[in-house]
């Protein structure tokens, strides 16, 4: 029999298929949707058709004489039977001035957006829950709404919170270092506005929750958030429940997160209230529409940058007065401003920029709250900052690849001013990785003659350092929420081994990667592994699966679990085979056995061991406990880790109707170890495409009246394999020395550096000196008027 | 019974008979119920999925009928009444995976999975029809379906895969892959 | 997200028994054809439906033959269950009617193709929809019959705005003539999309040539107004003149001049102009192209 040379490592690494497919490639997968409970009745909620107003009347007698009608419960009634849905574990800690909407999971009296929750009808069956909603009459009296966070600013604008003194829901500076320094000592200073629209992921799953109370078992509430453990904990303050009376569980799919389920949603809470308070189980499964309205609006943040340059293209510093339109920011854990604090936090990027001041505002408005959106935070914020660098380089007419290159992080570990810790990497290589890759001065040169043809050719780049995990450093303020990654590893008593994660994957495909971890550091088949995730009962606390906490965290977790292990499955196996007197460090776990490295031929299955330990205490060495099974808890002993991914793209530019076609998309990308290079090129393709559907395609718009342009996807328009071209990926990894395996989290950040690579193709390709792309999104419209106006700004200057 | 300012219109329901991944099933159905609907809460047909609401744009709930790729969100069931309804439930089992079942698997053509029936329905739609597409006529035939997750990158890849392990069996044994 | 109750249901397989349900007058009574713009109706509630009447099982609504009218004109009969994906697939139109392919081929995906009817998108009358631009720029016909009689409609005559087509609440659009396509003759259709096909303007140009000379033209633009407009200022222009690339030019400004234009998500008024002026270009050249080369179209 062959023997695998100890310490090899077998599967991480390894591009195996997932195990969790055969399942979801058949339609076996269990969704939230495909639950039901035994007499189970169905929920719609009737959502606000006015974007600020009072709520006169409503009218519920016809929906109630509807033969399908359960209940029809309107706000007023919760605020005697529960917290304000904001309890304070739900708040985030950033310290600067914040204020906080005080709501129930119902509007009372007021609604402040669109699709703000009115009412809820109960009834037997779906399409009856829809006619009984359809005879609810509400009379609203409307109030003077705001729409634009510049606008709320003003003292005289109309108020979005009553008790509020303004509207503003947080303002903070970010930032440190010596403000002279950089900008008496620059030699150029650019200035520029730069939006970032209201967009956001979206996942083809839409929301649900199923609920069930009985005053035994308590809230049983099966909802696919991201977050079990803060779900319960969650209800349990707002509802008044003691912790042993609810219990949260996701399913075992999830159709698709990337943030939007992470948030506690008014929604969990109202369908939770409605089981407990009809005794019978209920289920609501947020329509499309409903997702529209509330659900994945992201970016949405104005940077007015400056930056202090040196002549040779060295930043010095940088001010930005950042404003972000959070709408209500009625939604738990986030508040809508999260998002906006990380691209303040991360504004410097993968730079070395040693002067940071950042003046944060954000706003509420009469629109839905922002929600957690991958590239959190940070996607208008990598393209102000990465754009407004191929734009220096064009005003000091630099190279815009120096202009990076002397930016770029290079000694490890830094820490900006912002105080974000980026632990180790190579940026600099993989940028001039990408540059090589993507052949940048050939396609300059194919430009030119491109050009002469009437033909529009450009090349563009960017950077997006991508956090890996959050350090409880950083994320106790943030979320008020433990960073660390948590796992319990049992072996059973066949010799199989049951992991418990703390965290609730949505599609990253756990239940592969992590038993190639797991497989490897217990000498097992990755089928010999299997998970218990999503269940607030039975899996260890933790914060969820979020900001690429998988492959950093919580995998590191499972690991230390393991090898915690290790020493006691080595002392019984000693036993077993009579080597008492061996040491530790003389075995090893390999092909399912415990082996003495010494004599490999002397080895005893796993499975024996196990049997001892849980079946056969008896045989057990003196003083040893039964059982085989550990919990760790890891946390990074620095405060920050950080991967980088550069993006490369080639457009080609159509002068009569702003058209553009990316002729090319390249990727170079440090995962630091891929635990599943399949996994991670597929985390990195999506993330491209969304990053893609978010800088050209998609756009959350509203009326005058504050009413959504975009109720179906066929106006929000996510992209189609139609319509985006074959992702490139080229693996530059440098394994951190901060977690056990050197892996990095990876996929979160990918959208980020989309846009700033786009407009800056564009541009190259455009060629006018005064073309510039600072509004997203970057429609062939928006292409197509920005290249008139810069056709029209030259003229002009040649004329005068 | 419902009265929204129109005629008090009741509830009727029909009876209905449909062959189902090889089944025929009679059921009495609500004229108003939507095929998915029938598929996935009368029959348990879970695999089938919703995405979107009124618009019938995300794809997810793509089945074949009368071996046609269609959009079981924008038909109702009565409309299926003696016709021929295959889900993915009834293409490949976990055992016997279809070859593009197994391509999207080999190639990681999926995340979440939550798109996934509908996109290989039409993978197989786009299949039967034209054997051997190029990496435009995929991205085009698949347009019909939106995913969150891959990029697409990997799901062309898959479609390609399956392509060529189709056109590497006998004219009989792909006959019988592509006869649904 | 999903229908009201709906009363009744009949799937007649015979047209008379169609027009006989659609006589009795029955309140909400919709036809439902592929459903692929019906149904997202229903759901949405926009509209109610107390009978349905499924011609889907009505054999001699899917004829797809040419054949001669009543006066003597070489057409393309073209029933009116003719799904998309047959006028996009179908060898005949590919070889002789090749925009209105296209127009076929741009619509929707693969599965909307695949149930929907030229009669639906006719009669639903969507300002965006692909097919009633071209079949006005090829100068269709339409059948409409009930028990009362049958009349034949022009496009311009059919689809008065929005949603709002002459076909009376007893009438069914029964089928749709397409002229044969005669030497000398052109056309072409193009949608302006950014996204899937979601199309922003869309544009459908006839010509026939007199060797080098315009002898007659249509050119119709959709996506503008409620329904589709023949753009006459272009057409004037281009009668009788020599079809060479200064005439598409001036004729494309024209396009691009010809109306008061609407901003919505899609596009702002003078973009729509840019679309138009540069589409107009590109669909006359084409036209012209197959006018001329003996391509047929």
């Amino acid at each position: 029999m062959s023997v695998t040379k100890v310490g090899q490592a077998r599967w991480v690494g390894r591009a195996i298929p997932r195990r969790e497919d055969p399942k979801l490639l058949t339609g076996k997968g269990n969704y939230i949707g495909d639950m039901s409970l035994p007499g189970m009745a169905y929920v719609h909620i009737v959502r606000s058709t006015e974007a600020h107003a009072r709520i006169r009347q409503i009218d519920v007698d016809k929906a109630l004489r509807l033969p399908g009608t359960v209940a029809v419960i309107l706000g007023p009634e919760m605020a005697e039977r529960m917290e304000p849905l904001l309890v304070p574990s739900i708040i985030p800690n950033l310290g600067g001035e914040l204020q906080v909407p005080h709501i129930y999971p119902l509007a009372i009296d007021e609604v402040h957006y669109v699709g703000e929750p009115v009412a809820a009808v109960v009834a037997e069956s779906k399409y009856e829950a829809e006619d009984a909603a359809e005879q609810i009459e509400i009379t609203y009296e409307p109030l003077p709404r705001v729409l634009d966070p510049e606008e709320a600013l003003a003292p005289e604008a109309p108020k979005v919170y009553r008790d509020w003194k303004n509207n503003v829901l947080w303002h903070g500076v970010i930032g440190g270092g010596d403000r002279d320094a950089a900008f008496s000592r620059a030699d150029y200073v650019f200035r520029e506005r730069f939006y970032g629209h209201r967009t956001g992921t979206l996942p083809m799953e839409t929301r649900g929750v199923v609920a069930s109370y009985d005053p035994f078992s308590g809230l049983t509430v099966y909802g696919n958030t991201q977050r079990p453990h803060i779900l319960r904990m969650g209800l349990a303050e707002i509802l008044r429940l003691p912790h042993d009376k609810v219990r949260a569980i996701a399913p075992r799919e999830v159709g698709g997160a990337f943030g939007t389920k992470a948030p506690l949603y008014r929604e969990e809470v109202l369908v939770s209230y409605l089981a407990m308070r009809l005794g019978r189980p209920v289920k609501w499964i947020e329509t499309r529409l409903e997702s529209l309205m509330v659900t994945g609006q992201e970016r949405d943040q104005i940077h007015e940058l400056e930056v202090a340059v040196r002549a040779d293209g060295r930043i010095l510093g940088i001010r930005d007065r950042m404003v972000a339109d959070v709408g209500a920011g009625d939604i738990g854990v986030y508040l809508g401003f999260v998002m906006a604090w990380c691209g303040g936090a991360y504004l410097t990027n993968a730079y070395d920029i040693p002067y940071a001041e950042i003046d944060l505002t954000c706003v509420a408005t009469h629109k839905p709250s922002l929600t957690p959106s991958r590239a959190f935070g940070e996607f208008p914020a990598r393209f102000a900052m990465d754009y407004a660098m191929h734009l220096i380089a064009r005003d000091l007419g630099l190279d815009p690849r120096q202009v990076y290159e002397r930016n770029l992080i290079c000694n490890f570990p830094f820490v900006s001013p912002t105080g974000i810790t980026h632990d180790s990497g190579d940026y600099g290589g993989a940028f001039r990785r990408l540059i090589e890759a993507i052949d940048y001065d050939a396609i300059k040169e194919e430009q030119k003659r491109a050009r002469a043809e009437g033909r529009y050719i450009g090349v563009g780049f960017s950077v997006g350092a991508e956090v890996s995990g959050f350090s409880s450093q950083l994320f106790v303020p943030l979320e008020n929420q433990p960073g660390y990654g948590a796992a319990t590893v049992k072996i059973d008593a066949h010799g199989m081994v049951h992991v418990c994660e703390g965290d609730s994957p949505q599609g990253q495909g756990h239940e592969t990667t992590l038993s190639q971890v797991v497989a490897d550091e217990l000498g097992v088949e990755p089928s010999d592994v299997y998970l218990s995730y999503g269940d607030s009962l039975t899996t260890p606390f933790a914060s969820g699966t979020l900001g690429n906490r998988g492959a950093s965290y919580t995998f590191s977790a499972a690991v230390l679990a393991c090898r915690r292990l290790r020493p006691k499955i080595y002392r019984i196996a000693a036993h077993l085979m009579g080597m008492d007197e061996a040491a530790e460090e003389e075995f090893s776990l390999e092909n399912r056995h415990v082996v003495w490295r010494r004599d490999p031929n002397r080895r005893i299955p796993l499975k024996e061991v196990a049997s001892a330990a849980i079946l056969g205490p008896t045989r057990l060495p003196p003083g040893v406990e039964p059982g085989l099974e550990a919990s760790a808890y890891f946390e990074p002993t620095i405060a920050g880790m950080w991967s980088i991914g550069v993006h490369g793209v080639v457009v080609e530019v159509e002068r009569e109707t702003g058209a553009y076609r990316i002729l090319r998309y390249v990727v170079v990308d440090d995962s630091g170890c891929p635990i599943n290079p399949l996994v991670v090129r597929g985390q990195i393709h999506g993330g491209v495409v969304m990053g893609i559907g978010n800088t050209r395609y998609e756009a959350f718009r509203f009326d005058a009246e504050g009413r959504p342009l975009a109720t179906t996807l066929m106006e929000y328009t996510m992209p189609s394999a139609a319509d985006v071209p074959e992702i490139e990926v080229i693996e530059h990894n440098v394994p951190t020395p901060y977690t056990p395996l050197g892996s990095k989290g990876k996929g979160e950040g990918v959208p980020g550096p989309v846009p700033a690579a786009i407009a800056s193709a564009i541009t190259d390709a455009v060629g006018n000196p005064r073309f510039r792309l600072c509004q997203l999104p970057l429609t062939p419209e928006a292409v197509w008027r920005a290249w008139q106006k810069a056709e029209a700004e030259s003229t002009r200057l040649a004329g005068a | 019974m419902i009265d929204s300012g129109r005629a008090t219109v009741t509830e009727t329901a029909r009876s209905v008979e449909v062959r189902v991944n090889g089944t025929v099933v009679r059921h009495e159905v609500p004229l108003r119920l939507l095929l998915v609907d029938f598929l996935r809460d009368i029959l348990g047909l879970t695999g089938t999925h919703v995405g979107c609401s009124v618009e019938g744009r995300c794809g997810a709930c793509t089945v074949l009928l009368n071996g046609e790729s269609v959009k079981s969100c924008l038909m109702l069931a009565v409309q299926a009444d003696g016709q021929d309804v295959v889900t993915i439930e009834g293409l490949g089992r976990p055992d016997a995976l279809h070859p593009i079942q197994e391509a999207f698997w080999r190639e990681h053509g999926l995340q979440c999975g939550f798109c996934t029936p509908g996109m290989i329905i039409s993978a197989y739609q786009l299949l039967k029809r034209n054997p051997c597409p190029s990496e435009m006529e995929i991205r085009a035939g698949l347009s019909g379906n939106l995913c969150r997750c891959t990029g697409y990158v990997h799901i062309v890849h898959a479609v390609e895969r399956a392509s060529e392990a189709l056109q590497a069996m006998t004219p009989e044994e792909r006959q019988r892959w592509l006869a649904l | 997200m999903y229908p009201r109750p709906i009363a009744e249901y009949k799937a007649p397989v015979r047209l008379p028994e169609c027009l006989e349900l659609l006589a009795e007058h029955r309140p909400e009574t919709r036809v439902l054809a592929g459903g692929q713009s019906l149904v997202p109706l229903l759901k949405r509630r926009a509209v109610s439906a107390q009978t349905i009447v499924d011609i889907n099982r009505v054999q001699e609504l899917s004829t797809l033959a040419e054949g001669v009218t009543e006066d003597g004109q070489r057409v393309l009969r073209l029933g009116a269950l003719t799904r998309h994906r047959t006028l996009a697939e179908h060898p005949l139109l590919g070889t002789r009617y090749p925009a209105l392919a296209e127009a076929a081929a741009s619509i929707g995906d693969v599965q909307v193709r695949n149930r929907g009817t030229i009669g639906g998108s006719l009669v639903q009358a969507d300002p965006g929809a692909d097919l009633p631009v071209v079949l006005a720029a090829l100068g269709a016909t339409v059948r409409l019959r009930s028990l009362r009689g049958e009349r034949v409609l022009d496009l311009e005559a059919l689809i008065l705005d929005a949603g709002k087509t002459a076909c009376d609440a007893d009438e069914l659009v029964i089928e749709v003539d397409v002229p044969s396509p005669r030497r000398g003759e052109g056309a072409a259709y193009l949608k302006h999309c950014d996204v899937f096909h979601i199309g922003v303007v869309n544009l459908a140009a006839f010509v026939r040539l007199d060797g080098e000379q315009i002898e007659d033209v249509r050119i119709v633009v959709g996506g503008v107004s409620g329904r589709p407009l023949r753009v006459a200022a272009a057409e004037q222009l281009l009668l009788g003149r020599q079809a060479d690339a200064h005439a598409i030019a001036e004729a494309s400004d024209r396009i691009g001049e010809a109306f008061l234009l609407p901003e919505d998500i899609r596009g702002s008024a003078p973009y729509r102009r840019a679309l138009l002026r540069a589409g107009g270009a590109r669909v006359l050249t084409r036209a012209l192209a197959r006018a001329k080369g003996g391509e047929q179209g």
